[in-house]
């Protein structure tokens, strides 16, 4: 009967630890927290991360509840996330470099896509020295598309005029004829050829300019990194099992994509050539490097606020977590395939 | 206060402003509460070598001045003449003042969407101005004619005087001073106004697009900069204007600001 | 030119203020009306200049019914009317304007400088044509308004109590240059005033009106000398009549 009573007593105390462990683990999961996610404006291609994480509950599943905030390009983004609006935000690389070299504790944790910008033109004009004195539109002036103009001029040597509006107004005063061409994120860029307006063709890509270039990124304030990384855990992870998805079901992206952004399918396919969405997300740093240089070379930033180049960089991004997430989703794939 | 005395007053207090603002900014550390300092750099550097884009700032405000001055002088061509009319008929200003009164409460912003669909370009600012500058100079035209003194209207009536004498001799010289004043204060209005036009996005030129291109740029010195640049110049307007007043009423004791 | 003022009634509302009112002026007559504060004069003196109507009776000038378009009548207000955007010159100068643009009188230019420098010095204003009304004192003013009315050569002049915002000294003096002006053109006056010694003073014959409803009651004759001695028993005699007649109280 002792020895009976011994083992009934032990089973319940590891009953009750594996209990207890159970509970605080799924306490601490269950830690629903809040979250506000910011994007840009019509530009699902190159931010599926946070629509496609969504659509398929990857956020909730991580105990999040998001709420997105939405804006009209990076700058605009930046501004809000440096007055303490937002935890995460999707940015192109350009405007995320700006606000790290400001002083905005940012922090870059994956990439969400590189390449897939297009510079659309007239027909008239019909190759790249023919741009000399030309009315061309970005999305703003503090946009890596901007960014990309100083490429352009630099390397073929034209100069070219500038005007800044909103993404989606680009193609109207493209077709009215304000500006001779413009240069923007997939797909606005390619709607002017899709729609055939004025002859529209696309005369330079990111490729054409600087390959492989890193494009949007997935930055998170800098607090978090220091004091919570367990929530950056999280959200690196949703982000990374939405691309993952993302790259094993591009068609089924696509529908997503075409829905959230309220573009045509037809439009999303032609430009999904563009854009290119690196599976595991890893910054490409080299290209942000260059970025700087070119930022400081047109006088965007001073030396002064970069410093070193190098360790602003290494400051600036933390993929660490890309790598945990990777392997811990490799980990689950195994398990659930033994 | 003699002149002198009230020049080395002003750059006394703006020297204890200044120090004022440098002592905060080592207390609210933010890159985005710069310290005078990098306000004087950033307007130095603007005025010498223009904007990131290579616009000068001379540009950025002769364009500015353009746009106003055109929306104000539409404003007066429009406000003094029907102000004179609704005066002079009151029955014209009691029947329209649904109409008036409701518009004058509409912030000019809230017209731009409209300004945005409807007109193009140069013409977008010259409607937004002149709402801003067109009730200033309207209302006071109209107030002004009733405050024309009866005695000199009986005076003139008689020696003889018919209704365009009296217009033209007591009336207009009457109110000149008042329609002036709304001139003056409609400019203000006006100035004010163009910021916010030139925010609409899309300007490349002009001191609101120039605040707007460098908050986008995070580049706060600068913002400061354009924002003094609006402050002093609707400020030298301003003053001009009151001299040109003083210079015009020196038959009146005093000129009120 | 005569001066026929004949039954004039006007009330304000309910208010009957003129009740039948008529006297007459002869041409270069001096005429002061009097009476209590109140009672109407001001109301009476612009029914005779044609600028209000009264509710029956008229007026007559030399026969016709007074019309400031067709008459040349000129008027000092009670009020302060100098137009202060204008110069001296440019104040005396108004009333011509008038006559030339309005009602078509034929004057040249330098005839109209003529006649405003004329005016001028009659008043006695010489060296402050470019002045303006407000750099000058308040008797200074007046003098405009006569001058302004006088450049014009009127049939009648009507002053309604032009020195009324003067101080004592200042009204003495005025009293004496208007007084000095007008023995030398002669012009039909009629001047309202409540000052019984200023009516006495200046005038050949005082009207004196009773309190609301004014009504005529009485019409005393000057005949002295002027310059007249403000002490002499005779004045003091019909100073004293006036009073007992003005007398509501």
């Amino acid at each position: 009967m002792g020895v009976c009573l011994r083992r009934w007593l032990a089973l319940a105390a590891v009953a009750a630890i594996l209990a207890a462990v159970a509970l605080t683990w799924h306490a601490r999961r269950a830690e629903v927290v809040e979250l506000r996610v910011g994007h840009l404006l019509a530009d699902e291609l190159h931010q599926p991360g946070w629509c496609v994480a969504e659509e398929l509950g990857y956020i909730e599943e991580e105990g999040f509840k998001a709420v997105h905030f939405e804006y009209a390009h990076g700058p605009e983004e930046m501004l809000h996330f440096a007055a303490g609006e937002l935890d995460v935000a999707y940015v192109g690389a350009v405007p995320f470099l700006r606000a790290r070299a400001k002083g905005v504790d940012i922090v870059a944790v994956a990439s969400s896509n590189t390449e897939g910008s297009a510079l659309v033109v007239s027909a008239e004009i019909k190759s790249v020295k023919d741009l000399d004195g030309k009315r061309i539109g970005t999305p703003g002036i503090g946009t890596i598309q901007n960014y990309m103009l100083n490429v352009v001029e630099e390397k073929w040597g034209v100069k070219l005029e500038r005007r800044h509006y909103k993404v989606t107004e680009l193609i109207k005063l493209f077709e009215k004829g304000e500006i001779d061409g413009y240069i923007a994120w997939e797909p606005h860029a390619s709607r002017a050829v899709y729609m055939g307006i004025r002859g529209a063709h696309i005369l330079l890509t990111s490729r054409d300019l600087l390959p492989g270039h890193q494009c949007c990124v997935v930055a998170v304030r800098g607090d978090w990194i220091r004091e919570r990384p367990d929530l950056v855990l999280r959200i690196v992870r949703w982000h990374v099992k939405a691309m993952k998805w993302v790259n094993e079901h591009p068609e089924e992206a696509e529908k997503v994509i075409a829905r959230y952004s309220g573009l045509d399918i037809e439009l999303i396919k032609m430009a999904h050539r563009i854009v290119k969405h690196p599976y595991p997300p890893y910054l490409h740093l080299e290209s942000m490097k260059i970025m700087l240089r070119g930022l400081i070379e047109a006088g965007d930033l001073t030396p002064e606020e970069v410093g070193d180049l190098d360790e602003f960089l290494r400051e600036a991004v933390d993929q660490s977590f890309i790598e945990q997430a990777v392997r811990g989703l490799q980990l689950e794939l195994r398990w659930l395939m033994r | 206060m003699k002149p002198l005395r009230s020049i080395a007053a002003n750059a006394v207090a703006l020297l204890l402003f200044t120090l004022a603002w440098h002592a905060t900014t080592l207390v609210v550390r933010s890159p985005f509460y710069p310290k005078p300092l990098d306000v004087l750099k950033a307007f130095c550097k603007l005025a010498l070598e223009g904007d990131i884009e290579g616009y000068s700032l001379g540009l950025h405000i002769g364009v500015s001045l353009l746009r106003v001055i055109s929306g104000f002088l539409f404003a007066c061509a429009t406000g003094i003449p029907l102000g004179l009319a609704m005066g002079l008929y009151r029955p014209a200003y009691e029947s329209t003042r649904s109409i008036i009164e409701p518009v004058r409460f509409i912030p000019p912003i809230a017209w731009i969407p409209l300004a945005i669909v409807l007109l193009r370009g140069f013409s977008r600012y010259v409607f937004l101005i002149w709402l801003g500058a067109f009730f200033p100079v309207f209302i006071n035209t109209l107030a002004s004619i009733h405050r024309v003194s009866q005695v000199h209207v009986e005076l003139a009536k008689v020696f003889g005087g018919d209704r365009s004498f009296i217009l033209a001799k007591v009336v207009i010289p009457s109110i000149m001073p008042e329609v002036l004043a709304g001139m003056r204060i409609g400019l203000g209005v006006g100035w004010m106004c163009i910021v916010a036009a030139e925010m609409i996005g899309g300007e490349m030129v002009g001191l609101g697009s120039l605040i707007l291109k460098y908050a986008e740029l995070l580049r706060v010195p600068e913002v400061i900069c354009g924002m003094v640049v609006i402050g002093v110049v609707g400020l030298l307007m301003n003053e001009l204007f009151l001299a040109a007043e003083r210079r015009l009423f020196k038959w009146r004791r005093e000129v009120v600001v | 030119m005569d001066v026929e003022v004949k039954g004039i009634v006007k009330s304000f509302g309910e208010l009957l203020v003129l009740d039948h009112i008529s006297f007459n002026v002869r041409s270069g007559e001096f005429v002061a009306v009097c009476g209590p504060t109140g009672c109407g004069k001001t109301t009476l003196m612009k029914i005779i200049a044609g600028l209000l109507k009264p509710d029956s009776g008229e007026v007559l000038l030399a026969g016709e019914p007074v019309d400031y378009r067709r008459h040349n009548i000129g008027f000092v207000f009670q009020e302060p009317s100098y137009l202060p955007w204008r110069t001296v010159w440019g104040n005396v100068k108004f009333g011509l304007e008038a006559k030339v643009s309005s009602l078509g009188w034929k004057l040249t230019r330098e005839e109209v400088d003529k006649r405003v420098k004329w005016a001028i010095e009659l008043v006695g204003l010489e060296g402050f044509e470019s002045y303006y009304p407000h750099q000058i004192s308040g008797g200074m003013k007046q003098k405009v308004a006569l001058a302004q009315a006088l450049a014009t050569d009127p049939h009648l002049l009507l002053m309604d109590e032009p020195f009324g915002a003067l101080d004592i000294q200042t009204r003495y003096y005025m009293e004496n240059e208007l007084l000095r002006v007008w023995s030398k053109l002669r012009k039909t006056v009629i001047f309202v005033t409540h000052y019984i010694e200023e009516a006495v003073y200046l005038a050949d014959r005082v009207i004196v009106l009773s309190s609301l409803p004014a009504k005529v009651k009485a019409e005393v004759d000057v005949s002295l000398p002027r310059p007249r001695d403000v002490t002499s028993s005779r004045f003091v005699e019909i100073r004293r009549e006036i009073t007992e007649l003005i007398r509501w109280w």
